[in-house]
């Protein structure tokens, strides 16, 4: 990137600057053009009502009145909002073009009081650099205010950036290297007008030092990340700023989480968070992966405490197939069990279904 | 007489207004951004930092700047 020293460039400066003022100037008369179109049209409606009007009432056509009148309060009500609209739209476009002088002296204003007005042929912009900031103790270094000179002439858009020079992001949001600032875009909260103003008017040195006057500002009302949650660990999941003691570590995916994300494994009691968890089958608790097991008969996914319990559904459904399949012995066990006050045998082939389907109800 | 005055508070007004002959920056500042701290305001004439019983002269540029605004996070 070319930089060139601006006190050889200030004049021609001055002039690109005007030309694009007065582009935007232009761009606000169009603005007043439409304003009065609309009124124009609202106009002519009513010159066509009153024709309607007049037709009606020369024949004597009661009924036809009637929806002309609705018409008429219709477009009445029209009427001061399109005037507004012009007047609003010429007031936007009354701000005076300012000198080339008024320009210049500026641009010299702001080479003097900031000291580093740099502007880049190429990329046409013009830029100064802030000191270092540090707002209630939290270093934010210096950051480069960059006006885009070719969108001066744009009606709408911010045609400023600012860029952290010695970037010290939000832990939470590398996007965030000041609370107002994100992605280079400033939120000029209380500034927004007055920056907006100074710019249409050419008043660069206004512009940089109300932007510098936000920069160097905190306001704990709306900031995008709270400088109370600047330096904090931010959760892998949610992206909240936890402080270290308040940070989980999950031991599967080793990344840390605030405590609303984490949890811990019921079987081993190490800390993971909720997306490594896992449930088990059949006791539905939640299990690290390394307590998950997968039961070498059915290949359901359990928890080792249910594997080596025995707890797999398939375990009795097999204890079931294993025993001997017999009218006699079914009748036997059946007239045992009723004795007992026991479950059926053919209900008891149903019975891991019937556990499994309890459990699925608790979930 | 008339002075040119920009307030850079709030929508950055700008405009020509009056002021009696041997009106003072001080004076200027307390008519016209009443309730303001002045350590608040970078007050210039003419592009330069004056002090508070600095008198005003016709056609002079005075500028209020607030060395403190409040941001904010844009929210959609």
């Amino acid at each position: 990137m070319k930089q060139c020293p601006v006190d050889r460039l200030l004049l021609r400066l001055a002039c690109r600057i005007q030309n694009e003022l007065l582009k935007l100037n232009l761009s606000r008369i169009e603005v007043v053009e439409r304003a009065i179109g609309e009124v124009l049209e609202v106009a002519a409606r009513l010159k066509a009502l009153k024709r309607r009007m007049a037709l009606c009432r020369s024949r004597g056509w009661i009924g036809g009145l009637t929806p002309l009148m609705e018409e008429a309060e219709q477009l009445a009500r029209d009427v001061p909002y399109v005037a507004t609209d012009i007047d609003r739209a010429r007031l936007a476009a009354t701000w005076a073009s300012p000198s080339l002088r008024d320009i210049y002296l500026d641009l010299q204003q702001t080479e003097d009081e900031f000291g580093d007005l740099a502007y880049d042929t190429k990329e046409q912009t013009l830029s100064v650099t802030t000191e270092a900031i540090e707002l209630e103790g939290v270093y934010l270094g210096p950051f480069e205010i960059r006006l885009d000179i070719r969108r001066l002439g744009e009606a709408r858009g911010t045609p400023y950036t600012i860029e952290a020079l010695d970037p010290h992001p939000a832990s939470s949001n590398e996007a965030v290297t000041h609370p107002h600032v994100s992605n280079g875009g400033l939120c000029a909260g209380d500034g927004g007008a007055a920056i907006h103003a100074a710019l249409a008017a050419g008043r660069i040195f206004d512009f940089f030092s109300l932007v510098q006057a936000v920069l160097t500002n905190y306001n704990p009302q709306s900031p995008y990340v709270s400088l109370d949650e600047w330096s904090g660990i931010a959760c892998h999941e949610c992206g909240y700023s936890a402080s270290q003691d308040d940070v989980y570590w999950c031991s599967v995916c080793e990344n840390d989480f605030c405590q609303d994300c984490s949890s811990y494994c019921s079987r081993c009691n190490e800390t993971v968070c909720r997306t490594c968890l896992e449930i088990c089958s059949v006791c539905e608790e939640s299990v690290c992966p390394g307590c998950l097991d997968t039961c070498p008969r059915c290949g359901r996914e359990l928890c080792r405490t249910c594997l080596e319990e025995d707890q797999c559904p398939c375990h009795e459904e097999q204890e079931e197939d294993d025993e001997p399949d017999t009218d006699e012995r079914a009748a036997e066990g059946g007239r045992e069990n009723s004795q007992a006050g026991e479950q059926h045998p053919i209900q008891a082939v149903a019975e891991p279904v019937r556990i499994e389907g309890g459990a699925r109800q608790e979930t | 007489m008339k002075v040119l005055f920009i307030n850079n508070d709030g929508g950055g007004f700008a405009d020509y207004v009056e002021v009696a002959e041997g009106t003072t920056v001080e004076q200027f500042f307390g008519k016209q951004m009443p309730g303001a701290q002045s350590e608040d305001v970078l007050i210039r004439v003419n592009r330069q930092p004056v002090p508070k019983d600095h008198v005003l002269r016709e056609g002079d540029r005075v500028t209020m700047t607030p060395v403190k605004i409040e941001g904010a996070a844009w929210r959609a």
